[in-house]
């Protein structure tokens, strides 16, 4: 068998499984630890890889190679990668109740609503607040972009450094043009002090 | 031969010459740059035999500014004959043209990337920039593949050979529209882009390829315009991205701006001359700060003149400066803070502590800056890694890259590859279990593998305005991932998918991709219709989304329409 021949019929193979669960298509115990996962998922990449086969392959195949090599990425991805990164939740596939209200919000244009995994409790909408653990005043003033470059501004003027201040607050600026709040605290601190 | 049919063959022969140049290529030897496709520099690449050759100019530089003029004297100037018309023209000279490829023009940072160049840009179709020079109109990806076009000329010049592929490297952040605008201006320089890659992978392919070295690395890739900070795992000829920060707005130019509102505040102190309205004036600032800025990475001081400058009213006089490195370290700490948080954010992403980073590579002419080395030092706890030329290393890498993808790639050409390591490489340590020994065998010049990952979080908008990721940030590429959505309301015919970037609770906070609409669905109430939304990033790293009715199997594939993309119809 070549080694086209080879790596279709593993194209097949995954074909025939994509539905089956992530520790499956990588062939790993589901409790196999970060390095185990990883090897297996190198393993995968360096004989399997759409890379290796530019050459080798017509363009359907290829494109039927690298959707293959894409459900193993995404079973790795699954199970965390080598870095544990956040393993996203799996889709849950039970209706639940609606949201009522919210659609009308949205205009004439009919919105979409995620199946909400349901351990996860409904969205809550104050979350916005969790960003800004202190003085939700100043929070409040811009959006959560502006809010970062804000913060920096603060810590540079409290620590003295005007150009940094009023860079970070530029910034702000930029990444919040509607906030007067922000314009606000520039003037002032272009402004020379009156005494 | 009717008109009609004219118009068929003319519509239909790119295509046909593109599938030749797929399928026909095997025999003949074909020549594939590596191109660092920079905001100010450009340099290119290309893996032979015995190692990697620079593509130079016709001076034999090996850096090519990536800056194109349209001169009052007419044609197109590249590189560093366009650079020179800076100071006759600068209204006529783009640069930078990186920091607006594939952007919205209405968006914030765009703007305020604007104040900074010394040409015109207006809004064009699909809310691109344009570039407006004299009576011409450039869309972005035109002025790059000016650029590219230039380094293929110099390459065939060089190579006595038609070079027609290249791999082009890409910042690590760098979103959809930016992506597919750099293939469209590879596109317009007639190259078949083999492959985007991530500058901060091709930096650690340059490094690590050829060593057989297993170890952790920090690639700080700190440019002209733009700042990355990648955590790559390197096992073999594996290389692979753990995790991938940046700030795209932040580069060699901030700290340049930064002097010459030094330099212009300088001379409006102690000569009472205001630059700031004379954009001739600004430029000759502009060239002294970045002179100076060369200089204060060598030296503790610099002092000196900047000589003829041209006041307003006809005079010819000049500017004396002074400047130590503490003074100067203290107007860009403020960047420099912002660094180090791009870096402890990707640190953090990769869940390691700095103890675990066996190497820092620094890449980019800004990270010769030495409040950047020091910081890092401080913060790593190790001398970043300054043996190799950060002008250079991106180059390599994709030059490497577009070896191994062209299958021309031999032994030698890594940089730290001692002669004769390519028997002791050849053993293959990982037996393949389910597939036969051929493969193997095709394994066994090691070519270089990059594993890269989504640099941002991909999501939609669902009810009430919230936003559902379904590709996190840092998921290996290509990648393809299914997730199962409902609708909200009765009857609900219609599903509209809002796509974005980021992972803001609230959709608006996000970065907009596009929007895909599912039409012509079943009246069923509100929660019994199942549609799957499948997100794919190809493995240049572009989203291609597709949703379906999943009872019915009726799909919908649009490509989203990208907004700031290029488009076919150019204003």
């Amino acid at each position: 068998m070549s080694a086209t021949a080879a790596v279709m019929s593993w194209v097949m193979h995954v074909e025939a499984n994509a539905r089956a669960a992530p520790h499956e298509l990588l062939g790993v115990p589901p409790t196999a630890t970060p390095d185990v996962v990883q090897s297996a998922f190198y393993a995968v990449a360096k004989q399997s890889h759409p890379d290796r086969f530019r050459n080798l392959l017509t363009p359907p195949q290829l494109e039927r190679l690298t959707r293959a090599y894409s459900r193993i990425a995404d079973a790795y991805a699954t199970m965390g990668g080598r870095v544990r990164r956040n393993p996203a939740t799996l889709t849950n596939l039970t209706a639940q109740g609606s949201s009522p209200g919210v659609a009308a919000a949205a205009g004439a244009m009919p919105v979409f609503r995620a199946v909400a995994p349901t351990t996860v409790p409904p969205p809550l909408p104050k979350a916005d607040s969790a960003s800004a653990p202190t003085e939700p005043n100043t929070a409040s003033q811009m959006n959560s972009k502006a809010l970062p470059y804000f913060r920096r501004a603060e810590t540079a003027f409290a620590a003295n450094d005007l150009t940094t201040a009023r860079l970070q607050l530029r910034l702000a600026i930029a990444a919040d043009p509607a906030s007067a709040y922000l314009r606000r605290v520039l003037a002032e601190l272009d402004s020379p002090p009156k005494s | 031969m009717s008109r009609s049919q004219v118009a068929f063959y003319a519509s239909f022969l790119p295509e046909c010459s593109t599938h030749l140049r797929a399928h026909g290529d095997n025999d003949a030897v074909s020549i594939a740059l590596g191109i660092d496709l920079g905001t100010t520099n450009t340099v290119a690449a290309v893996a032979t035999a015995t190692g990697v050759d620079f593509i130079l100019g016709p001076r034999g530089e090996r850096v090519h500014p990536s800056v194109v003029a349209l001169p009052n004297a007419g044609g197109i100037a590249v590189g560093p004959d366009a650079k020179l018309f800076r100071l006759t023209e600068p209204q006529h000279v783009v640069s930078s043209a990186k920091r607006f490829i594939g952007q919205n023009y209405r968006a914030p940072l765009v703007q305020l990337a604007m104040t900074g160049v010394s040409y015109a840009i207006e809004e064009g179709a699909n809310q691109q920039p344009i570039a407006v020079l004299r009576d011409r109109r450039m869309t972005m990806p035109e002025i790059s593949a000016q650029v590219l076009l230039y380094i293929k000329r110099c390459a065939e010049r060089q190579l006595g050979d038609r070079v027609d592929q290249a791999v082009i490297t890409v910042p690590a952040n760098f979103t959809d529209a930016q992506r597919q605008a750099t293939k469209e201006a590879g596109r317009l320089a007639g190259l078949d882009v083999m492959r985007l890659i991530n500058e901060p992978t091709a930096a650690a392919l340059a490094y690590g390829f050829g060593q057989n070295i297993e170890e952790t690395i920090c690639v700080f890739d700190f440019g002209g315009g733009t700042l990355d900070v990648s955590i790559l795992h390197i096992a073999g000829e594996v290389v692979e991205v753990l995790a991938t920060d940046g700030d795209f707005f932040l580069g060699g130019d901030d700290i340049d701006r930064t002097l010459t509102e030094y330099l212009a505040a300088e001379l409006n102190r102690s000569q009472n001359i205001d630059p700031r309205p004379h954009p001739t004036l600004m430029t000759k600032l502009a060239m002294g700060a970045e002179a100076i800025k060369c200089h204060l990475s060598d030296y503790a001081a610099a002092e000196g003149d900047i000589d003829d400058l041209n006041f307003p009213g006809g005079v010819v006089g000049r500017l004396p400066f002074r400047l130590n490195r503490r003074t100067y370290d203290g107007m860009i700490t403020g960047y420099i803070d912002r660094t180090m948080q791009v870096a402890k954010q990707a640190m953090a992403a990769a869940k390691l502590t700095p103890q675990q980073i066996g190497r820092v590579l620094c890449v980019g002419g800004s990270s010769r800056i030495p409040l950047v080395r020091s910081r890092l030092a401080e913060y790593f706890g190790r001398a970043p890694d300054i043996s190799i030329n950060p002008d250079e290393v991106v180059a390599h890498g994709a030059a490497i890259a577009a070896g191994s993808l062209a299958g021309t790639l031999t032994a030698g050409t890594g940089m730290g590859e001692k002669v004769g390591s390519a028997a002791r490489k050849s053993q293959n340590p990982v037996a393949p279990q389910s597939l036969n020994s051929v493969m193997a065998n095709i394994a066994a010049l090691p070519r270089p593998l990059l594993l890269d990952v989504n640099p941002s979080a991909l999501a939609i908008q669902t009810a009430g305005g919230y936003t559902e990721v379904l590709l996190e940030k840092n998921a290996p590429i290509p990648i393809e991932r299914s997730r199962m959505f409902s609708t909200v309301r009765d009857d609900q015919t219609m599903v509209e998918i809002a796509c974005c970037r980021g992972e803001q609770r609230k959709f608006s906070d996000n970065e907009p991709l596009g929007t895909l609409v599912l039409d012509g669905l079943p009246a069923k109430r509100r929660g019994e219709l199942t549609i799957e939304v499948t997100f794919r990033v190809d493995p240049d790293g572009i989203l291609h989304v597709r949703a379906r009715d999943a009872a019915s199997g009726a799909e919908q594939k649009a490509s989203l329409s990208v907004i700031g993309a290029p488009t076919k119809a150019v204003t």
